[in-house]
């Protein structure tokens, strides 16, 4: 299988090929906020914390960037090797500066990366080896080549954006009702309804209630005043859990129990959401839905949101 | 990134880099008497309202560069213009690539507020500057130029445009 000439950089003019350190953060961010200029997707993932966790997490990490002569960053990649019980995934993240694209770069770094992940699978013991790419704001042209190279997606959603300068639509709860923002005591509620609003989602993840709480709650950005607890006949019917972000709101999950669906229950719990990120100063609000899940995205669409950008996991079985 | 324990360093950065960037601008006297604590305080304010958004680029606890952010104040801007009221890198940063960051940076983060464009008033003698924001997608609005009174003399400043996405 393996080509010796395919593992040279593609022969763009003037760039040099390095591996890439935690010196070169300024570069990565700068290489990071052009890409999203054009490809859209979360700006929270191109705070450089987020960057570095991302791309030079560890010494397990390892990666190469393309420099131009005024020592700009044009392209990078990355790959790390996660381990669970049966699988290493040797997990890839890269990127290329939109003008430079469609010029065999971005092929390249996933060559570079297949190569890679085989050194680095070789120190790992595991039955199963699985290559991922994983990327924050896909283009077009990244998913053909992805495709091209055997890779299936397995995850992927839409980002989607509203401005809080617009005028609120009107949502009213259904009667019975009643709407209380996050507080530890509570924790355990929201999880009830986060519980049986989801465990009928394909690929629903069985956590325990201590761990959807942590994972929730103890992020830096959580915002429990923005999270809402929807209860009727002192059941927990709904939630929503929102994270504070750069003059900007994030509504995390919103989730409706079965029983109440389909009574405008999820839109009255967003529209609150966004009236208090509004309140509080928040110029524009983000989430995220899985492409899977078209009859969310409309719900958001008919409150104003527009999309503006894909975040996606793609897989393939390692060669052996 | 909005901590109000930054407005010292912040403070400290901008006297620093007006000092360098506009020698033989602005008035030497003007300069050197430019108080690091008098502009901590506003610095402070300017946080608190948080009605602009502040982000530093630090390297071991020393600000290197920071911008202050948000909605254009120009009376006659359009609702979809950001502005970026303030731009500075310490002159040690210069020349490594920290203010291009930056700047991305700002610019990606006024996209995702849903700013499609942004603007910013840079002085018209501040050569270094207008060549920075030239090589970053910037382009000088015509007869944009206005005088204004600063450290006793009167300067022109020209107002710098781009648009957010490709």
């Amino acid at each position: 299988m393996e080509n010796t000439l395919s593992s040279d950089p593609p022969d763009v003019a003037g760039l040099r090929w390095r591996p890439i350190t935690r010196d070169d953060l300024a570069a990565l961010v700068a290489l990071a906020a052009e890409c999203y200029l054009t490809d859209g997707g979360l700006a929270s993932m191109n705070e450089p914390d987020n960057l570095l966790n991302r791309y030079l997490r560890d010494e397990a990490s390892s990666g190469i960037g393309a420099f131009a002569a005024d020592a700009s960053l044009v392209a990078c990649v990355s790959v790390r090797v996660a381990r669970d019980s049966e699988t290493a995934r040797a997990i890839c993240v890269g990127q290329v500066l939109p003008a430079l694209r469609d010029r065999g770069i971005g092929a390249y770094l996933l060559r570079w990366s297949e190569a890679k992940a085989r050194t680095l699978f070789a120190a790992a013991a595991a039955d199963k080896r699985v290559l991922q790419v994983a990327t924050e704001s896909l283009s077009g042209s990244a998913d053909h080549l992805y495709r091209s190279r055997g890779f299936a997606s397995v995850f992927e959603e839409r980002v989607m954006r509203r401005s809080l300068d617009l005028p609120l639509p009107e949502r009213v709860m259904p009667p019975g009702v009643t709407i209380t923002s996050w507080q530890p005591a509570l924790a355990e509620l929201f999880f009830r309804a986060y519980e049986a609003s989801f465990r009928d989602r394909p690929g629903f993840p069985w956590r325990t209630g201590v761990e959807w709480i942590s994972v929730t709650a103890d992020d830096d950005d959580f915002k429990p005043e923005w999270s809402l607890l929807a209860q009727a006949g002192g059941e927990p019917v709904g939630f929503l859990t929102a994270d504070r972000g750069n003059l900007s709101g994030y509504v995390a999950q919103v989730g409706v129990t079965p029983g109440l669906r389909r009574r405008g229950l999820g839109s009255a719990l967003v529209v609150e959401a966004m009236r208090r990120m509004r309140e509080a100063g928040a110029r524009v609000v983000h989430l995220t839905v899985n492409v899977n899940n078209p009859g969310a995205a409309q719900v958001y669409v008919n409150l104003g949101f527009d999309f503006v950008g894909r975040r996606a996991r793609y897989e393939r079985t390692a060669d052996p | 990134m909005n901590y109000r324990s930054d407005a010292l360093a912040i403070a400290s950065a901008h006297t620093l880099s007006w000092r360098e960037a506009y020698s033989g601008i602005l008035p030497a006297d003007f300069l050197a008497g430019l108080s690091i604590p008098d502009r901590a305080r506003r610095w402070e304010r300017i946080i608190d309202e948080a009605e602009s958004n502040t982000d530093v680029a630090e390297l071991d606890d020393q600000v290197l560069a920071f911008a202050s952010y948000g909605r254009c104040r120009d009376g006659d801007a359009p609702q979809h213009r950001g502005e970026i009221w303030a731009i500075y890198a310490t002159p040690a940063s210069w020349g490594k690539g920290i203010g291009r960051a930056l700047l991305r940076h700002v610019v990606a983060a006024l996209a995702a507020q849903g700013y499609e464009e942004t603007t910013l008033w840079v002085l018209s003698a501040n050569q270094r500057g207008r060549r920075f924001y030239e090589a970053n997608e910037f382009a000088p609005v015509p007869e944009t130029e206005k005088l204004f009174a600063l450290g006793g003399v009167h300067v022109y400043e020209l107002k710098y445009l781009r648009r957010n996405s490709a």
